[in-house]
């Protein structure tokens, strides 16, 4: 088990064509991932990586039926992938374009409302179920099959610390950030929630970073909600306010999303804040140690 | 990007929000003219993206017209809160009977744009929001619907707006939400909207910051200035953020530049940048990075950390050699660089690290490792 993506997932990839989308796309067979089909508007008929592709997503999934999208299209036309991908009734959605319009992802965020679509991103590094299916960014041979599940804002970060949790002896269930930018599609808590549901994790760890306020909500809901253990790591403890840190959603504005008031949350949860990927690791040992 | 005020009150002025008569000047004697066109009782207003303009002196009343010529001169030729100042706007003064808050944000929590009305306007929406939270009143505005009328009137009602007001405060509101939106905008804000003593409502002062990502739609916007580093750094996609200390940091994803800084942090040293060169690392990204705090004279050491997923550190070795090899023909690598560079072909990218002729270049295998031996080497300088 693990979460969103399997071994059995089948991946269609909007964008294909492009430098971008076959760089990944081809990592991502090389994987073992099931990407049966790719997308790009009057491309229909060629082939990438032996993958076909089609106009629309409609026709692909017309002969490839498919469980999940990555998107790899340019930002400007972004929204509409995700349209086509939500209309479609796309199970889940790897957004891992970076600089998609906030007022575009105002109108996604509306049109998801209701829907069973699970969108990751914009602006995330995408998910991966270790051994099993790769769909994003994620460098495959940091991942190991394992009792952790890790959820993230960033990305690099995110490689970094799960490569820490497999030196450690310990492997991921399922791995996936859901993006950088001001508003996503899925949030901390969404993810919590499969977490908490899936009998392959033991153990969940977060990686938050400042800005907004999805950290704070998290920890008040693993209180009330979540019984595993949860350990969490937060980038940005020495950053000024006022300053967006690379991510457009990493900024404290007049006090809220600082360090310190996500510290605090998560103490009140009492879920442990590590300063440093060495400590996360360590402490995401010390819940197998215990046993 | 933010806009200037006057930039913004050009934008007013074609969906016909009142702003007040006003002049733009960028030498001294452009003010004494204005102040003359205005017909006196003028205000000179620096054209800085500072927060507390006026409490930090960029607002000016001269008597006459030589007094004009004075305070832009000197307003053009020292730094606002650390920006220079190329433009003063001159402006009729305006018969103030009260001051009200009008603003649109994007609402992230809610994932929809928030207006925000109070009427007691003039202070920082902030500030207000500690000392007095009930004064404001806010409506979340479905983005397929937008913002009908009555939502407007209910909250200008509840902020206690005289009703004769209302239904022009209503036009004014939903002609700036009509900015916001088809502008791509982030915040735009008109604080204070002045009620003069005659009753006209006009916008005394404008803030518009629109979505970075969508200026490519966004043709009227004027393009943004190379100010400052951070401009400069972005205009060549490397997002770059100037901090206090000595330790210049090059890394590759914002949260791990960000962590990379809390390590550096936690050991005892001071960053003295945030610098993530994103996709650029397999390219020039190191060596623009390196440019960039080279410039700062405060820099004593640099610390590149790179987790490469994607990437090939092998690569991106080469690149690092190449950048600092070449900065040392120059002569210009006179501080300690320490590398470490973890994930995909990274002993072949810790060998070609070692083939690197300056001696200013380390290595180390893990962080723990690197970030004391720069703190070190940077403290020995």
């Amino acid at each position: 088990m693990s979460i969103l993506v399997n071994k059995e997932t089948r991946v269609i990839a909007q964008g294909i064509t492009g430098n971008f989308g076959s760089f990944h796309s081809q990592r991502m067979i090389e994987y073992g991932t099931k990407v049966v089909a790719g997308v790009t508007p009057n491309k229909g008929g060629a082939m990438v990586n032996g993958i076909p592709v089609y106009d629309t997503l409609k026709e692909a999934l017309k002969y490839h039926p498919a469980d999940a999208t990555i998107t790899f299209v340019p930002a400007p036309f972004v929204k509409e992938a995700f349209m086509e991908a939500i209309e479609a009734e796309i199970q889940v959605i790897a957004g891992v374009i970076e600089g998609m319009p906030v007022k575009d992802m105002m109108v996604i965020y509306q049109m998801l409302k209701g829907t069973k679509t699970v969108l990751l991103g914009p602006n995330s590094p995408g998910i991966i179920t270790p051994e099993e299916c790769s769909m994003g960014f994620m460098p495959g041979h940091v991942y190991k099959k394992g009792p952790v599940g890790i959820v993230s804002r960033s990305g690099t970060f995110s490689y970094q610390v799960a490569d820490a949790v497999t030196r450690a002896g310990l492997g991921q269930s399922t791995c996936l950030g859901i993006g950088g930018d001001p508003i996503t599609g899925v949030t901390f808590i969404d993810i919590l929630k499969l977490f908490q549901k899936d009998p392959e994790t033991k153990a969940i760890l977060l990686i938050g970073e400042i800005g907004r306020k999805a950290e704070e909500d998290a920890a008040e809901f693993i209180q009330s909600e979540v019984t595993k253990p949860v350990v969490a790591i937060i980038a940005g403890m020495s950053a000024p306010e006022g300053k967006t840190m690379g991510h457009a959603g990493a900024i404290i504005t007049g006090g809220r999303g600082s360090y310190a008031s996500k510290v605090e949350a998560f103490k009140k949860a009492k879920v442990p804040v590590a300063k440093t990927t060495q400590e996360a690791a360590q402490l995401v040992s010390q819940v197998f140690n215990k046993d | 990007m933010k806009l200037y005020e006057y930039q913004t009150k050009q934008f007013f002025g074609q969906i016909k929000i009142p702003v007040p008569e006003g002049i733009l000047c960028e030498r001294p004697e452009d003010a004494r003219l204005a102040f003359e066109k205005l017909g006196g009782d003028v205000v000179l207003k620096s054209q800085a993206l500072v927060g507390g303009r006026g409490k930090a002196g960029g607002i000016q009343f001269p008597k006459n017209g030589d007094e004009a010529y004075q305070m832009t001169s000197e307003l053009l030729s020292k730094p606002l809160k650390g920006v220079q100042v190329d433009k003063v706007l001159a402006e009729k003064r305006l018969d103030i009977d009260k001051e009200i808050y009008l603003g649109i944000i994007t609402e992230t929590d809610h994932a929809c744009p928030l207006l925000m009305v109070s009427a007691e306007g003039g202070v920082e929406i902030e500030e207000l929001a500690r000392t007095k939270p009930d004064a404001i009143k806010r409506i979340l505005v479905d983005p397929f619907l937008g913002l009908p009328g009555f939502k407007v009137r209910y909250a200008l009602k509840e902020a206690g707006i005289p009703t004769p007001l209302i239904d022009p405060l209503i036009r004014i509101t939903t002609e700036l939400y009509r900015l916001y939106w088809d502008m791509d905008g982030d915040l735009i804000e008109i604080n204070p909207l002045v009620i003069t003593r005659e009753g006209r409502l006009v916008a005394a002062d404008a803030k518009f910051n629109i979505d970075n990502n969508a200026l490519y739609r966004q043709s009227s916007v004027p393009k943004p200035e190379l100010k400052s580093i951070e401009a400069r750094a972005a205009a060549v996609q490397l997002s770059f953020v100037q901090l206090d200390g000595n330790i210049g940091i090059i890394s590759n994803g914002a949260g791990l530049t960000m962590a990379t800084m809390d390590h550096i942090h936690l050991e005892g040293g001071r960053p003295a940048n945030f610098m993530d060169c994103g996709q650029r690392i397999m390219e020039q990204g190191v060596k623009d990075g390196l440019n960039f705090l080279l410039e700062n004279p405060k820099v004593n050491a640099i610390f590149i950390n790179i987790f490469a997923g994607g990437p090939r550190c092998d690569v991106i070795a080469g690149k690092i050699v190449e950048a600092v090899d070449e900065l040392e023909a120059q002569g210009r690598m006179k501080i300690p660089i320490v590398a470490c560079l973890q994930g995909r072909f990274m002993e072949e990218g810790r060998r070609i690290l070692s083939t690197g002729k300056s001696k200013m270049m380390h290595q180390a295998e893990t962080i723990e490792e690197a970030v004391r031996k720069v703190i070190e080497l940077g403290a020995r300088k």
